[in-house]
């Protein structure tokens, strides 16, 4: 019995329909490293297309991608640099919070630190925007606490 | 990583395609992404808004970070030209080829030293925090990357006649308190082994003084936090000679207050000289022979069996024991390329040596001046 059970998850594929639609499919021990994912399979079963309403056709492939090479144990610094090298901030954004909804911790934390890293150049400004915070000190307030923090400011290059 | 199936599913759609960049980022995931920032960024960001510039105050926020910093080790270095000049620089020392540690990414700190005279010794550096031993009634805590700084109460030291005596001090974390420590070795009069411990604790204003050191003669140029302990070198009889010294681990409990012995490697061989220190978090000991020197980490804190031989360094380029100022700085990740910090002709040279294939190379060169190097990484905590 148990040496089904596992031949069957190991060649097992999972089904997962995006917001806008899309199906797409996933080995189950991909699917596995996706908490929600898994959460919803425990739910429904696995014969059944899983919905994710929060994630949509532009950024599964991508995250499905990912745990690919996670599940082979491939995921290595080039891999992940080669992964995020052609997105724009916006689009790891997306893929970051995607991640979040999915619980996949492992991509979640690689892209916390990639924005973190991307932030770097960046002005508050642009931070700000990116982040969708009101910025809610008074003109005082705010001059001030750049005047104390002001070396923090020095040195770099802000690009928009 | 918290449940938030919730927060990413308000969104608002404007109609367009490109909505989902539109998108914002909830508090709780902008504190994960902050927390992965370096200092110098995470207070530039602080000014974005209120809720931002609290998380930098807020204890749990500091000690996530610490998590994430605690693996990005750098090196802190005092350099003094007496009655000149006191720098204070930061290097990385992790992701990085090897002879780039000095060319990328330097920090330089603005720091006015206390003793103007001998200049403040730079005693350790612990989750961010520097310890200076100004001189034997005074040390002070310093948090460079937030500029805070914290003179600690004087210290009362005894006088013996014409000695005047020696503090050793020691700085680290307390898991038994979850707070942080200075605690200082004053000893006197060598021969009666005369000694006075006192513990300080963040926050406090005193210092405490708790049971004598056990009657030995400290042999540390700082006391060794582990595991919540702190641990010197001492050594038995002062009447042999230099060339037989016993010498002992002596490690205090920070619970208990209690002291004990802790069971040396077998170094396997003549020991001329011991040194112990702090690496990976455990208690390390750099035994010194005429031939070369071993680095030894305990990998579990009390238990002899796990004391483990990381890396054997050969005494190259005319080091010789006894005027041999070698500092071994950092053992790098592979457990194969070591920092050291060497003196010759005038000069210090930065060298890291690859034990594996045997060479040296030297990465940074400059006149001889003095020199503190300390491992060191970046934090929010106030002293």
């Amino acid at each position: 019995m148990a040496q089904e059970a596992s031949s069957s998850t190991s060649s097992k594929t999972i089904s997962l329909k995006t917001g806008d639609g899309e199906i797409f499919e996933i080995e189950a021990s991909a699917a596995k490293q996706m908490k929600t994912v898994q959460r919803l399979i425990d739910d429904l079963g696995d014969d059944i297309t899983i919905p994710l309403h929060n994630v949509f056709s532009k950024e599964l492939p991508k995250i499905i991608e990912y745990y690919k090479k996670d599940i082979t144990g491939e995921i290595t610094k080039d891999f992940e640099a080669e992964f995020v090298k052609d997105l724009n901030d916006d689009e790891v954004k997306v893929l970051f919070l995607a991640a979040n909804y999915l619980d996949a911790n492992k991509l979640f934390e690689f892209l916390s630190q990639n924005i973190a890293d991307r932030l770097e150049s960046k002005s508050v400004e642009y931070v700000r925007k990116y982040f969708g915070v009101e910025n809610d000190f008074t003109p005082e307030e705010e001059s001030k606490l750049r005047e104390e923090r002001a070396w923090s400011f020095r040195g770099i290059k802000e690009d928009e | 990583m918290e449940e938030t199936t919730a927060s990413t599913g308000t969104l608002t759609l404007t109609g367009d395609d490109s909505f989902q960049t539109q998108r914002s980022i909830p508090f709780d995931l902008a504190a994960e992404i902050l927390s992965k920032l370096s200092v110098k960024f995470l207070l530039k960001f602080s000014t974005t808004c209120k809720s931002w510039n609290s998380l930098i105050h807020d204890p749990k926020f500091i000690k996530k970070h610490l998590r994430v910093s605690t693996k990005r080790h750098r090196l802190i270095t005092t350099t003094c030209i007496p009655s000149k000049k006191f720098t204070v620089m930061s290097y990385p020392l992790h992701s990085l080829p090897f002879n780039s540690i000095f060319n990328v990414n330097a920090t330089q700190y603005e720091y006015s030293p206390v003793n103007l005279d001998y200049h403040d010794r730079l005693v350790v550096s612990c989750d961010g925090i520097i310890c200076f031993a100004i001189n034997q009634n005074l040390a002070v805590l310093w948090n460079p990357s937030i500029g805070k700084f914290k003179t600690l109460p004087t210290l009362y030291t005894p006088k013996d006649g014409d000695d005047d005596g020696h503090t050793v001090y020691g700085f680290g974390y307390d898991p038994f308190i979850d707070n942080y420590k200075v605690v200082s070795l004053f000893y006197y009069n060598v021969y009666a082994c005369k000694t006075e411990v006192s513990v300080y604790s963040l926050g406090n204003d005193c210092w405490r003084r708790i049971e004598d050191f056990p009657p030995l003669i400290p042999y540390s140029q700082q006391g060794v936090f582990v595991c919540g302990t702190v641990n010197w070198l001492a050594y038995y009889d002062l009447d042999n000679n230099d060339y037989y010294r016993s010498y002992a681990i002596v490690s205090l409990d920070l619970e208990n207050e209690t002291y004990h012995e802790i069971s040396q490697p077998d170094y396997g061989g003549v020991i001329d000289k011991l040194t112990l220190t702090l690496m990976r978090d455990c208690l390390c000991v750099f035994s010194h022979s005429d031939s070369f020197d071993d680095v030894w980490i305990m990998k579990e804190f009390g238990n002899v069996e796990s004391w483990v031989k990381l890396v054997r360094i050969p005494r190259f380029s005319n080091r010789c024991l006894y005027f041999d100022n070698t500092k071994i700085l950092y053992v790098f990740e592979d457990d194969n390329h070591v920092l050291l910090l060497m003196e010759e002709k005038f000069k210090l040279k930065w060298v890291v040596y690859d034990s594996k294939n045997d060479t040296v190379k030297c990465t940074k060169l400059q006149d001889f001046c003095w020199v503190e190097s300390k491992v060191y990484v970046e934090s929010l905590l106030s002293p």
